[in-house]
């Protein structure tokens, strides 16, 4: 009996981080990639946090407006994905895995491999993406 | 200072209890709050800026720490669970630490260049690019990197929780 009421609590926690960790695996696989793919820039934008910013598999540098301009200017953009890997600080989040981009963006084709590493952010009640980085597999 | 006077006067109103006491408490109040609001948000701004010279430090420290094989600091400065991606791959805390230990500072050296702090309460996002200059086989080779480094407070200050950077 005691040994549960002392295990209840961890449990707990244990189960609510898991319940985070797949929160954020579903806002990376829907909100962000899958709104990209169907180009929905109302979704796209309600993850991004207004300060959101992206360093690419080329290295630029992009703010969240020229993120949605970029969505809307490609022809096609198709994300697979592997797994993911959720670390939790606080009310702070770290997003990491492996993904592989074939799309046409102005006529051109478009294939990679990349690495990234995205920062999440719980405001309000609300997970917000404030930071990505993408970095080309060798 | 201003601002914790008003309050001690308002207290004093309050406790007078007459209706033109309670009209000029609301007027204090009022005053008081108008008055607090650039105060907070001051006193915000000021803190923010002070987490973002802290981290600025702690970035050139980083560096410094690297360039000299000084595990001890770069211990203090990475958290236990980092994310760090280093050249393409995903390596550990102790993985990077064992390769620093190992490194010869003079094949590797690291120009910082002007960084982008953005501070999100306990959490802050570091930008910025950097000249890396090896020296392999003889022959020098120069690659220019950009980079996402966050940051979050925790315990005992500023930890770094994820790094990764892209040729550019």
């Amino acid at each position: 009996m005691l040994l549960a009421v002392l295990a209840s609590p961890g449990t707990g926690q244990d189960s609510d981080r898991r319940d985070i960790e797949s929160k954020l695996v579903a806002l990376e696989k829907v909100g962000k990639l899958q709104a990209i793919q169907l180009k929905d820039l109302k979704m796209l934008s309600e993850v991004l946090d207004e300060n959101f910013i992206l360093v690419d598999q080329d290295g630029l540098l992009l703010n969240k407006a020229q993120i949605l301009a970029y969505v809307q200017r490609a022809t096609s953009m198709k994300y697979l994905t592997g797994e993911m890997t959720v670390h939790l600080h606080a009310g702070t989040a770290i997003v990491t895995g492996e993904y592989r981009l074939n799309g046409i963006l102005a006529g051109r084709r478009i294939e990679q491999r990349c690495r990234f590493i995205d920062t999440w952010i719980e405001k309000e009640g609300k997970w917000l993406a404030i930071a990505s980085v993408s970095i080309p597999l060798t | 200072m201003v601002g914790h006077r008003q309050c001690i006067d308002t207290a004093d109103m309050r406790n007078k209890g007459s209706i033109n006491g309670r009209n000029m408490m609301r007027v204090i109040c009022s005053i008081i709050l108008l008055g607090c609001s650039p105060i907070l948000l001051l006193h915000a701004q000021q803190t923010d800026a002070a987490a973002s010279g802290t981290i600025r430090s702690l970035e050139r420290e980083w560096v410094d720490a690297q360039s000299r094989n000084n595990n001890l600091a770069l211990n203090l400065i990475l958290d236990n669970s980092v994310v760090y991606v280093e050249y393409g791959h995903l390596v550990s805390k102790a993985d990077y630490l064992l390769r620093i230990k190992h490194q010869d500072p003079f094949t590797d050296e690291i120009v910082m260049e002007p960084i982008t702090v953005r501070v999100f309460g306990s959490t802050a996002i570091v930008t910025g690019s950097y000249r890396e200059t090896q020296r392999k086989a003889g022959a020098y080779i120069v690659t220019r990197w950009r980079f996402v480094d966050t940051w979050a407070y925790k315990k005992y200050g500023w930890v770094l929780i994820a790094a990764g950077s892209t040729p550019h």
